[in-house]
């Protein structure tokens, strides 16, 4: 039986090779036109080919968005460009207009189509519309429950379902506020996120409707048994240390799950490094009942950040790790290394040297390559955090 | 003459828009449509074929579809089918699905709101047998010029209306409410947004929440400007428009429509279109949006 796949977000090169060491099966990018998120740093076509080379070596996929809702004067280049990421490498194409469905499933009929959750996909009917179309793959709307999530994963199509990330207020596609306000065109990858502004109204209280986001940690089991094909990460602009973060840990709770080794220790694990890589409280949103009161924020922003990452791996040499500096710290600062194969190693910092092995009394320079010393060989590419309260897993 | 003009009416006392010679209608179908304050059943569709003959009617179905709604939606498609409907306005694709399967016969109308924005899907939903596509109001005249040039499909340009401009599955009103403690609570709330002093309508229902913009689209310059293109229909949605104005702006485009206009006649029936509707907004049809803020190296 296949194994579930774990995809995430890459908005650059560096996101993806980071992801892809940390644990995702595969990876979906935004070219630099027809995507939902124009404003990303995004991927040249010489990048595309060489994100495609470095994933296919891991044996893992590269999805290209093209899920934009196309206006008259976005037809001028794409013929060519999709002719120019296929050759590229590209595994599949996420799409979400109509007419684009069926031109790559004429054209390049051995590259995988999967329909943008733009599209919201909530029943049988429309996947099966889908599938008729030649669509392999079809992301359902984040409205759907877990139980119709069921009724749809033996139709033949793949079913991909989000798991973790920001989640939008309205139905995907269904919202022009961007436009309206900013004159940002929502549908076309420009959407400023007005459902995160507060809004005026007669008494002195603000009218928000901001979401917390999404975090299905708990449930990693149910979705495998529910026949989901792939579960996706939100977040084409997140930081590198949040995607290994969160790939990393959703990686060890889907490899426990096939390993039986799922357990409430690795849950609450989950729980403390999850709970601190984000900006914002989460729930289930849509999964196990309509979205309610306790789904939203009403105060404005609601967006919190630390400062736990400390700093990233770029070297083990003679019992030192060379780390390149993200925030500040001291000695006597008690830490855990997370790295690329999973296994995590917790000390205390003791001294902390630079370069030229200068004993320093705090880090204080972003980027700045510090030498520290661990017993434990550290994988290159490992990052380093303050250690979450209460325990750990390895 | 019938104009070429589809009213979505403020109440069913169609009397006075076929005065006007307006024969076409489009209504919201109950249970099965959003953002449309006015809805209807069978029964009633039945009523006003009876009373109104002469007219026809179009019905929204226009709300996403879940998979325990699948079978009434089926119900409800057989029971229009037996019917004279003008045209069926779709939003999930689960209808053109079930009508395909069913081989039904009613025409089907393309309405996904804000994604009806190019010529190419307008062509794909023909080829499947969707006989009209009701255009995004996001986009320009421009725009739709080059769309009613290059399909077949027969289309519908909205010109007249509070726009739709969200819509969530999410009781946004109710929990709004529920975290202000307040037990006194509306179905309808106004709310500005502060920075551009845009004023939105909200209003829930059963199927959620939707966010209408809070002034009139005045779409008077476009239908000058496109009344000699191939559009089927005018979409004139009098949701909240008093009913002296939608007389008043009814007579207005007759005259519009009918006369070979000079410049300044023209330009003259614009602002007094203004002045009916107190509106002079006139949405996308010539701002187009941008989605590029910042320039790739």
């Amino acid at each position: 039986m296949d194994r579930i796949e774990l995809l995430s977000p890459a908005g650059d090169f560096e996101r993806l090779k980071i992801t892809l060491l940390y644990g995702a099966d595969a990876v979906y990018i935004g070219g630099q036109e027809f995507g939902l998120r124009a404003n990303a740093t995004n991927f040249s076509l010489s990048e595309i080919k060489e994100a495609c080379t470095f994933a296919h070596a891991l044996q893992k996929k590269v999805y290209l968005t093209v899920n934009m809702i196309f206006h008259e004067e976005d037809f001028a280049h794409i013929t060519s460009y999709l002719q120019d990421v296929v050759e590229a490498g590209i595994d599949a194409f996420i799409v979400s207009d109509i007419w684009l469905v069926s031109y790559l499933h004429t054209h390049y009929p051995k590259v995988e189509i999967h329909i943008s959750t733009q599209s919201s996909s909530m029943n049988i009917e429309t996947v099966q519309f889908y599938q008729k179309l030649g669509a392999k793959r079809v992301v359902l709307a984040r409205e759907v429950s877990l139980k119709d999530i069921r009724k749809m994963t033996s139709l033949g199509v793949d079913i991909e379902c989000f798991i973790h990330g920001a989640m939008c207020t309205f139905v995907s596609g269904r919202c022009v506020l961007s436009n309206d306000i900013t004159n940002r065109d929502s549908n076309r990858g420009g959407c400023s996120q007005v459902c995160r502004f507060a809004f005026d109204h007669e008494t002195s209280s603000k009218f928000t409707m901001a979401t917390k986001d999404l975090n299905m940690s708990h449930h990693i089991k149910a979705l495998i048994e529910a026949g989901v094909k792939s579960l996706k990460v939100e977040g084409r602009m997140r930081s590198p240390y949040y995607l290994a973060t969160v790939i990393g840990t959703y990686r060890k709770l889907i490899d426990a799950v096939y390993n039986h080794t799922l357990d409430d220790t690795l849950i609450q694990y989950a729980d403390r490094v999850l709970s601190r890589v984000a900006n914002r409280e989460t729930s289930t949103h849509y999964y196990f009942h309509e979205a309610d009161w306790t789904d939203q924020y009403y105060t404005g922003r609601q967006e919190l950040s630390n400062q736990d990452y400390l700093g990233y791996v770029v070297g083990y040499e003679d019992g030192y790790m060379m780390v390149s500096e993200r925030n500040y710290f001291t000695p006597e600062t008690e830490v855990e290394v997370f790295m690329p194969s999973g296994k995590v190693v917790s000390f205390v910092i003791h001294e902390i040297y630079d370069e030229e092995m200068h004993l320093l009394d705090a880090a204080r320079h972003p980027e700045q390559i510090l030498k520290i010393k661990v017993n434990e060989e550290i994988e290159i590419h490992s990052m380093m955090r303050i250690k979450p309260k209460e325990g750990n897993h390895e | 003459m019938s104009m070429p003009f589809m009213v979505y009416p403020s109440d069913l006392y169609l009397t006075r828009y076929i005065k006007q010679q307006v024969t076409t209608f489009v209504l919201a179908i109950n249970n099965f449509s959003t953002n449309y304050d006015l809805t209807v059943t069978i029964d009633d569709i039945d009523r006003i074929q009876k009373e109104y003959p002469e007219v026809t009617l179009f019905v929204i179905i226009n709300k996403n579809i879940f998979n325990d709604e699948l079978q009434a939606l089926e119900d409800l498609l057989e029971r229009l089918e037996e019917r004279n409907i003008g045209g069926i306005f779709f939003y999930d694709l689960a209808l053109l699905s079930i009508h395909q399967r069913r081989g039904f016969q009613t025409p089907l109308v393309w309405y996904q709101t804000h994604m009806v924005t190019n010529h190419r899907s307008c062509n794909f939903y023909f080829q499947e047998g969707v006989k009209y596509g009701v255009l995004s109001s996001e986009i320009t005249v421009d725009e739709i010029v080059s769309i009613v040039r290059n399909t077949r499909m027969r289309l519908i340009v909205p010109i007249l209306g509070y726009p739709v401009v969200a819509h969530s599955n999410r009781k946004l009103l109710t929990n709004f409410y529920h975290m202000q403690n307040k037990k006194e609570t509306s179905s309808q709330l106004e709310i500005v947004e502060p920075v551009s002093k845009g004023v939105y309508e909200v209003k829930e229902d059963a199927s959620g929440t939707t966010f209408y913009k809070g002034r009139l689209l005045n779409g008077t310059n476009a239908l000058c400007l496109l009344k000699d293109e191939d559009v089927s229909y005018f979409y004139l949605n009098f949701w909240q428009v008093p009913n002296d104005q939608q007389v008043q702006i009814l007579a207005l485009y007759q005259t519009l429509l009918q006369e070979d206009l000079t410049e300044e006649e023209r330009d003259a029936l614009i602002k007094k279109s203004e002045e009916i509707l107190k509106s002079d907004d006139t949405g996308f049809f010539f701002q187009k949006t941008i989605y590029k803020v910042k320039k790739h190296g």
